[in-house]
């Protein structure tokens, strides 16, 4: 009888054939699907910032709600809708220009640095990103399949609010603490947050 | 394949890709690390054994995104798996999203399976532990504090009586440490 453990060595290696040809289409798709959620988290975290001339005020600059819209770099439109969260918070709410609730990823924070953050995004059924909770510590990761992203760097500059800011997701020694940097254009830091290490 | 052996973990996930067999020499020689890593946070063997499957499903759809990172292998790998551990806690059941998208098969187990399953985990748990035993003192404490029990550098630094920089020394001389003896005992 073959060990469990060859079994599954030999799924995997299989899969990473199959992988290497590309010619699972639901491999192509989750593929896209990554470019998409990346590019939303972008906007989000672009039309956070552009929206306010001081980080520290943005919970109060926001807080009435804004509508922004933009253009990923997949070709695809979004609205970017600005919304109260939780006391104190404030969300960015992304929904596809069809209007598919699915569809639709968000930003909710204090956004002040060092105060706990809690991100989301989803596409389709896949829960893309989350953060922190008041009574517990999450493990902040940037990608559909919950994989940790340990240097995830987006950019999009095509059809975005007129000021673009780029995410920044680092990481140290396996993901633990996670530090999220947006900066401006010229490459200056306007607001950076850092993870704890997760605890279980 | 043999040729693959001798390729570090960076470079065979660079290779993942391209060449699927690099992936398998990625996971023999970290599965039994993983299954030991889920098995005493587990209920049972065959949920390690499945959070061990989907953390290597997830490394593989991961690898392009690997690629561009330049992370230590490992340490990749088993932030996989912690982000799928944390996310299992939270959602009550174990993920088989990575598995699915690339169509690989549910491990269907019996006794025996289960049996290998707490085999490997014993080994590669007891390996280490009699690693980490041997460190000196000040070292292991820092280690265990740090890595099992997850104490942030300012907790730790408290708990130590010294500055959060001193602590971080410790805690990485004992990992410098225990690489080193961990790759002289593979080299006998």
């Amino acid at each position: 009888m073959t060990d469990v453990l060859d079994r599954l060595r030999d799924d995997l290696v299989a899969a990473a054939a199959r992988l290497a040809t590309q010619t699972d289409p639901q491999v192509v798709s989750r593929r896209r699907s990554h470019r998409v959620m990346r590019s939303k988290v972008t906007i989000a975290c672009a039309a956070l910032v552009a929206g306010s001339a001081a980080v520290a005020g943005a919970t109060e600059v926001f807080a009435g709600g804004e509508v922004d819209r933009g253009t990923a770099s997949s070709g695809e439109t979004y609205q970017v809708e600005v919304k109260p969260g939780q006391p104190g918070e404030t969300c960015m709410v992304v929904t596809a220009s069809d209007g598919a609730p699915t569809r639709s990823g968000g930003w909710c924070g204090k956004l002040r640095p060092g105060v706990p953050v809690v991100a989301w995004t989803t596409v389709g059924s896949d829960l893309v990103l989350y953060g922190t909770t008041p009574d517990s510590v999450a493990t902040v990761t940037a990608g559909a399949d919950g994989v940790a992203d340990t240097q995830a760097r987006t950019q999009s500059r095509e059809g975005l609010p007129a000021k673009v800011f780029a995410l920044a997701i680092e990481s140290d020694q396996g993901n633990t603490p996670v530090t999220i940097t947006l900066r401006d254009d010229a490459g200056a830091v306007v607001w950076r947050y850092e993870e704890r290490p997760p605890r279980q | 394949v043999q040729a693959l052996h001798s390729l570090t973990d960076e470079q065979l996930l660079e290779r993942g890709l391209d060449d699927p067999q690099a992936i398998g020499v990625f996971y023999t020689r970290h599965v039994g690390a993983v299954i030991a890593f889920f098995r005493p946070r587990v209920n049972d063997a065959e949920t390690a054994l499945d959070l061990t499957a989907e953390t290597f499903a997830r490394a593989l759809q991961g690898v392009a995104r690997y690629q561009s990172s330049g992370a230590p292998g490992r340490a990749w790998l088993f932030a996989i798996a912690r982000n799928l551990l944390t996310d299992s806690y939270r959602r009550g059941r174990v993920a088989n999203d990575a598995r699915r998208r690339l169509a690989m098969s549910r491990m269907t187990v019996d006794d025996h399976d289960l049996e290998r399953i707490e085999e490997a985990a014993t080994a590669a748990s007891s390996g280490v532990s009699e690693l980490v035993d041997s460190l000196p003192d000040d070292l292991r404490e820092a280690l265990n504090s740090r890595i099992v029990d997850e104490t942030s550098y300012a907790d730790l630094a408290r708990s130590l009586g010294t500055s959060e920089s001193l602590a971080r020394k410790r805690v990485s001389r004992g990992i410098a440490l225990l690489r080193s003896n961990f790759e002289r005992r593979l080299a006998k």
